[in-house]
């Protein structure tokens, strides 16, 4: 029985509006970006399309806080630059927004009783391509003088650095990797951001006065304390969820067994020795267990290798933790998806390499009232690979917890903060990002990062 | 960016360089590692400090040529400016007093050896030094080693200088002659899977440094993966040092396997049995 077509036939429709992409024999030869974006007479269509209402549910809302009917309202206008600025009154990187974004203003807009797909990310995207000024001078002329130090640059570090230069603080972002970016720099592929929009994004938050430090890791060199006696006032943490957890699966151990980390920071930092090394070492047939974004991302980057991929998930394709393009594409460009399978074991023979995964066929079964997902009874199967990739949720880095013995952490994981001034169990350091949210999307960390620049500037203006 | 200073050949594809990093040479203790990019979009490199001067803010590093990185970093005239250096990162050591002390390497271990044997020396222990390699060409830093030791054992394998013999022999022979409190050994998966079973039938304490392959050095990438206590931790973050007792050696032998594979060019461990599988279904 083909489950894929079984459980594919019940979910809901999903509209794609046209947004030029690269071909499909030509994207799966190169590692260039997917999506070409609109062109301006598309865009400025698209804008017109758009309905201008004032019914509450056709008030699309963006966790930013962008006004979105407003910038769109620029945009039918034709007037791309005053669209850019009111987009940059809120969210400080909108190329990177454009792009990556999970769009949940783009769900809940419903006209009547019908849901309208509407394309808000794809026309952000273009405001921010074309928007952007083409010279861009040094906006700040003071500084207070109150410092403040940001540990990493990740999307968390840079919307707060962004929030706090326009506050006119003296703030200094340090990052541990040579470049800046993040998550940003390392976790995405140039298929979906390319390097040069990020490196624009960054510079125009250099131009508002930030400093910018790499291959610093702070807690090693140097301390917290060091930084505190060095006059910065309040040490903002942002430093992201980036560990991989080991989970107890058997067959871990094997020798073709990668984490997703490893596969993405690779593919961005030595593209060339990725292209040789991992060609060999993946085998001809790549398995991904996860539902996160980087599970699809590794997957469109395997494919680029010419290797067979299939991603597998115990829940069902609406729980993949993806935007509905990107999923498109994926399918588009052949990655297999296996959904209601939850991988058991890895097989090994005896020289140490990977033979396949085990897998046990779920179902949703009535449990006391509630369709909880089972187990079907003998639905195990063995699903072939060469090699296994493994694109879980992370945790927090084991070096905060040593560097920082005070810290107090939630049971989930995340670093605990006042609900109210947002600092963390110790004074003067606050928290933002993923460590704090828990999440994996960029949009939730960049939320929390602003919000924790508010409670900083409110933190800094009262004392 | 970080400046080459000077650069030496000590052996056979072994070499020195000395680099202008401020930072580093201030803050640097031992047991810590760095990572090295030579130039952009190339692999970086994890090297343990050989030696530091915060006075002239200088480190040297030593490393052997083996892949397309290393032969990179060795091909930089001086000068020249690499494309970053990030560090130190690992957990800091800090060496006790034991005794007598043995400190056993092979190879181009020989360099990460040499703070441990001078910081042990340091800490009043009666250091002896053993370094082993194949050959005279791939033996270095014995002048260095001279001095930080109170007695230095020197073998190879070919019996072109000095005995003959590997550095597991020569510490067997030792264990006769002396009283050994703590042996401290680097080099390849077995030689120290060796040490671990013997000294932990003698009850004798030994720490040893592992050499996993590392992407990314900060606890990122998860590749340098070892399995201690029963435990899975990162060699970046906990490491790299480790109690040999307690370290699992066939675990780390699958990861070191791993990263010797694609160095020396062999086959692709690729999907031949899937192919052979799927044209003997189609018949």
């Amino acid at each position: 029985m083909d489950f894929q077509a079984f459980y594919g036939r019940g979910l809901k429709e999903m509209k794609v509006k046209f947004v030029p992409t690269q071909s499909l024999t030509k994207r799966l030869k190169n590692f260039y970006e997917v999506e070409l974006g609109f062109s301006k007479k598309v865009a400025v269509d698209e804008a017109r399309k758009f309905p201008q209402s004032n019914l509450p549910s056709c008030q699309p809302k963006c966790p930013l806080g962008i006004n979105i009917l407003e910038f769109i309202r620029f945009l039918r206008e034709g007037d791309v630059g005053q669209a850019y600025k009111k987009i940059r009154e809120q969210n400080s990187l909108p190329a990177i927004c454009g792009r990556l974004c999970q769009a949940p203003c783009e769900e809940d807009f419903v006209i009547g009783n019908k849901k309208v797909p509407i394309e808000v990310r794809a026309l952000e995207r273009f405001v921010a391509d074309y928007g952007r000024p083409k010279m861009f001078g040094r906006e700040r002329l003071t500084c207070a003088k109150k410092r403040v130090a940001i540990v990493g640059s990740g999307p968390a570090g840079l919307a707060a650095a962004a929030m706090l230069g326009k506050d006119l603080f003296c703030v200094t972002v340090f990052e541990s990797l040579p470049l800046l970016g993040g998550v940003l720099r390392y976790g995405i592929p140039d298929f979906r951001l390319p390097e040069s929009i990020l490196d624009a994004e960054i510079d125009q938050i250099r131009d508002l006065g930030v400093e910018l430090k790499t291959n610093v890791t702070i807690g090693l060199t140097p301390s917290f304390e060091q930084l505190f006696t060095e006059g910065f006032s309040v040490i903002l943490i942002a430093a992201g969820r980036s560990r991989p957890k080991f989970s107890g699966l058997p067959g871990l151990d094997a020798a073709g067994v990668f984490y997703a980390q490893e596969l993405l920071m690779a593919l961005k930092f030595f593209p060339d020795v990725f292209k040789k090394k991992f060609n060999e070492k993946l085998g001809q047939k790549v398995l991904i267990i996860g539902t996160q974004s980087a599970a699809l991302d590794c997957a469109r980057a395997c494919r680029r290798l010419g290797k067979r991929v299939e991603i597998v998930f115990p829940g069902t394709i609406e729980d993949l933790d993806v935007h509905r393009n990107e999923l498109k594409y994926g399918k588009e460009e052949g990655v297999e998806l296996q959904p209601m399978t939850k991988p058991v074991g890895i097989e090994v023979d005896d020289s140490g390499m990977i033979k396949g995964v085990r897998c046990k066929r779920m179902d949703f079964a009535e449990k006391n009232g509630e369709w909880v997902l089972t187990p079907v009874p003998d639905g195990e199967v063995e699903l072939q690979a060469d090699s296994v990739v493994i694109a879980d949720k992370n945790m927090v880095s084991s070096l905060i917890k040593r560097v920082l013995p005070d810290l107090k952490f939630n049971k989930d994981g995340t670093v605990w903060i006042d609900e109210r001034t947002g600092e963390t169990s110790i004074p003067r350091i606050f928290a933002a990002g993923d460590m704090v949210v828990g999440g994996e999307h960029i949009l939730d960390a960049m939320v929390s990062g602003k919000r924790a620049a508010e409670h900083i500037s409110g933190f800094l203006k009262e004392s | 960016m970080p400046k080459i200073v000077n650069k030496l050949i000590l052996g056979k594809n072994i070499k020195r360089i000395d680099i202008e990093a401020p930072q580093i040479a201030a803050n640097f203790h031992l047991g810590q590692f760095l990572m090295v990019c030579p130039e952009k979009g190339s692999e970086w490199i994890p090297l343990a400090i050989a030696d530091a001067d915060p006075r002239r803010n200088i480190i040297s590093v030593i490393f052997k040529e083996k892949g397309p990185a290393t032969r990179c970093l060795g091909a930089l005239p001086i000068h020249e400016e690499i494309f970053s250096i990030s560090g130190p990162f690992g957990r800091i050591n800090s060496p006790k007093q034991f005794g007598v002390v043995v400190c056993v390497a092979t190879d181009v271990y020989a360099a990460q050896i040499l703070p441990i044997c001078k910081a042990y020396s340091r800490a009043e222990n009666k250091v002896i030094g053993i370094i082993s390699a194949k050959t005279k060409t791939e033996l270095i830093l014995e002048p260095q080693m001279r001095i930080a030791c109170h007695k230095l054992l020197l073998s190879t394998e070919d019996g072109s200088y000095q005995r003959r013999g590997n550095a597991f022999g020569m510490l067997k022979k030792l264990f006769d002659e002396e009283n050994v409190n703590l042996v401290y050994s680097i080099g390849d998966t077995e030689m120290m899977r060796e040490i671990a079973v013997m000294t932990k039938e003698r009850n004798i304490p030994n720490l040893i440094q592992v050499q996993t392959m590392m992407v990314c050095g900060r606890g990122i990438c998860g590749s340098c993966r070892v399995k201690v206590k029963q435990q899975v931790v990162l060699s970046c973050e906990e490491g790299p040092e480790f109690d040999g007792h307690q370290m699992d050696f066939d675990y780390l032998k699958h990861r070191m396997e791993r990263s010797c594979h694609h160095q020396e060019g062999a086959e692709p461990m690729a999907g031949a049995p899937w192919i052979f599988k799927r044209f003997m279904e189609e018949d």
